[in-house]
């Protein structure tokens, strides 16, 4: 019963081992309307073989509107998007390309009445995986995410996470080459959370091409490659630390022995992005700490000032993020 | 089509339909208890009421109608249950996102909903037909069943009518959110059938005739062609994931 000829997984593993970037999804100016309201607007994005790529945004950004687009659920308005060299508009590939995604949706969607291992065994099945392997790696998901022990039970049983776990061994057992993951940690405990996000990591050292949904930020900088951040349109889209550069957060903090109006006048005549004291200290916000700093340091020494320490502190990815959206 | 990718999903529903005990129990209850019934309340017209030959095997003639009503009502429960339970479970998207395509995926539930309904009502039709020429075969003389009028309701009259019965769930339930609403929607299109029923009690149609039979067969077969059309023309991924309820 089960399919003679698995191509897209063929491909998927003769592909695994190139070392020259290869572009996995390549999504151009897509735009998905709903009648009149737009849901996603040309959204344009590239991901390598082997990328992380976290997609931030509110609730109605077109996050998961995206990635049914890309898992060939849904169908585009406008724009290309290929996955792998397969185009999700042309029927055949898109049947292929089902073949070598696996996905996490936001909604765990399994048969609670059935066991994790019927769960995983059926979707095994419908995605044409060979069946010997598709036992191994039933067994070597279950026993990964520590459910092994439990297989035999019905997944209507399971606490939340256990069941998110199952969801993420279901896009796992016909190893796939491309994951998309709609929240997967969502209001999960904080060792579930984890557990899923050190399988993210394996996976990602795998060279797995994975675009995850979030909002958890600390996730998405500890995961992720590259971040989108979307709001319909894609506001910004680069390296977790090159998206810090993006907005005015950056700051350099100066403890001195004593602070008075002299030296705040000297440090203000420098025309820094923003100044802020507290007691002794003083935080000057600028664009590029690394060429400025030295002046600041200067001009405050010029007025007198005796400094004890200096330090910088980078925007967290959650200020960059509310800068983003909000403008 | 690859029918071998449509099986798997129907053995998933059939597994799913052995864990549920009540889905089950209607399933099996239902033609079981009428092919005991049936017999039981003709031996006792026989016996309390001393019928006639002629109306004994006019009610004989007119019975296995009532299994066409059951054929087509059953598995309207089940197949409302296979498209609400996906969507109820927030399982469509995941079966959607597998490489099966809309058709398939269709059949698979055609394939679930129809088998166990048309196995119990086999069952329950041989059960009424052995207890009936048990209890009757001193009164007529001879066994009634099988007969031609028993052969069209085995195989024409109560295939279609499941069939019927399991689009009808089908598209219905992709436009209610729960069980018990879309099996009430879906009761209203057997209207035609319980009208029949009624024409038959009052005698302006046979429903023992063989020929009638025939024809209302042949009715269910342009029903569960339109019906098939009207389903599949519903059942795309597209509209399950952003226009269903």
């Amino acid at each position: 019963m089960i399919a003679q000829e698995p191509k897209a997984w063929i491909y998927d593993r003769q592909s695994r081992t190139g070392e020259t970037p290869v572009k996995m999804i390549e999504v151009a100016n897509l735009t998905r309307k709903f009648g009149d309201f737009t849901a996603v607007d040309s959204l344009t994005f590239n991901l390598d073989r082997g990328e992380v790529f976290g997609l931030l945004g509110p609730n109605g950004a077109g996050k998961t509107t995206t990635v049914r687009i890309l898992c060939c659920l849904i169908s585009k308005t406008s724009g290309s998007v290929r996955i792998g060299d397969l185009d999700t508009s042309d029927r055949d590939d898109a049947m292929k390309i089902r073949k070598m995604i696996g996905l996490v949706p936001d909604n765990v969607g399994l048969y609670d009445t059935l066991s994790a291992y019927a769960n995983l065994e059926f979707y095994g099945r419908m995605y044409e995986f060979p069946e010997k392997q598709l036992k191994e790696n039933i067994e070597k998901y279950l026993k990964m995410l520590d459910l092994w022990d439990k297989k035999d039970l019905p997944v209507g049983s399971f606490s939340k996470g256990m069941r998110q776990k199952v969801s993420l061994a279901r896009a796992l057992v016909h190893d796939p080459e491309v994951l998309f993951m709609d929240e997967p940690t969502a209001n999960l405990d904080p060792e579930a959370a984890k557990t899923i996000r050190d399988v993210i990591l394996d996976l990602r050292r795998e060279n797995r091409t994975i675009l995850l949904n979030t909002h958890n930020l600390d996730e998405a900088q500890r995961i992720c490659n590259r971040i989108g951040v979307l709001k319909t349109r894609l506001i910004a889209v680069d390296t977790p630390e090159n998206l810090a550069k993006l907005v005015s957060g950056r700051k350099t903090v100066i403890l001195l022995e004593e602070m008075n109006d002299r030296i705040l006048g000297a440090v203000r005549g420098l025309n820094p992005r923003s100044v802020e004291t507290d007691g002794n200290k003083i935080a000057v916000g600028m664009a590029d700490p690394d060429r400025e700093t030295p002046a600041i340091i200067t001009a405050i020494v010029s007025s007198g000032g005796k400094v004890r320490s200096v330090s910088e502190t980078g925007a967290s990815l959650e200020d960059i993020y509310l800068q983003l959206v909000r403008e | 089509m690859r029918l071998w990718k449509s099986w798997i999903l129907a053995k998933k529903d059939l597994a799913i339909m052995r864990k549920r005990r009540s889905l089950a129990t209607a399933i099996l209850a239902f033609p079981l208890g009428l092919g005991i019934a049936l017999p039981l309340l003709i031996e006792y017209i026989i016996v309390r009421k001393s019928a006639t030959v002629t109306i004994v095997s006019s009610l004989l003639g007119a019975f296995p109608f009532f299994f066409i009503i059951l054929s087509a009502l059953l598995p309207l429960y089940i197949s409302s249950y296979g498209i609400v339970g996906e969507k109820t479970e927030k399982s469509l998207e995941p079966l959607l996102a597998t490489p099966t395509s809309d058709g398939e995926i269709l059949m698979g539930k055609y394939i679930g909903s129809f088998l166990p309904v048309l196995v119990s009502i086999y069952l329950g039709l041989t059960i009424f037909m052995f207890l009936t020429d048990l209890l009757t075969v001193s009164k007529i003389g001879h066994f009634y069943y099988p007969n031609l009028g028993m052969a069209i309701v085995y195989l024409l009259g109560a295939p279609f009518a499941c069939i019927y019965g399991v689009s009808t769930g089908l598209f219905v339930s992709s436009k209610v959110n729960n069980i018990q609403g879309a099996y009430q929607i879906g009761a209203f299109s057997l209207i035609p059938l319980y009208a029949l029923y009624i024409l038959g009690e009052i005698g302006i149609v046979s429903l023992s005739s063989n020929t009638n039979l025939l024809i209302i067969s042949a009715g269910l077969l342009v029903a569960v062609i339109l019906m098939y059309m009207l389903s599949r023309a519903t059942f795309n991924r597209e509209s399950i994931l952003t226009k269903w309820k």
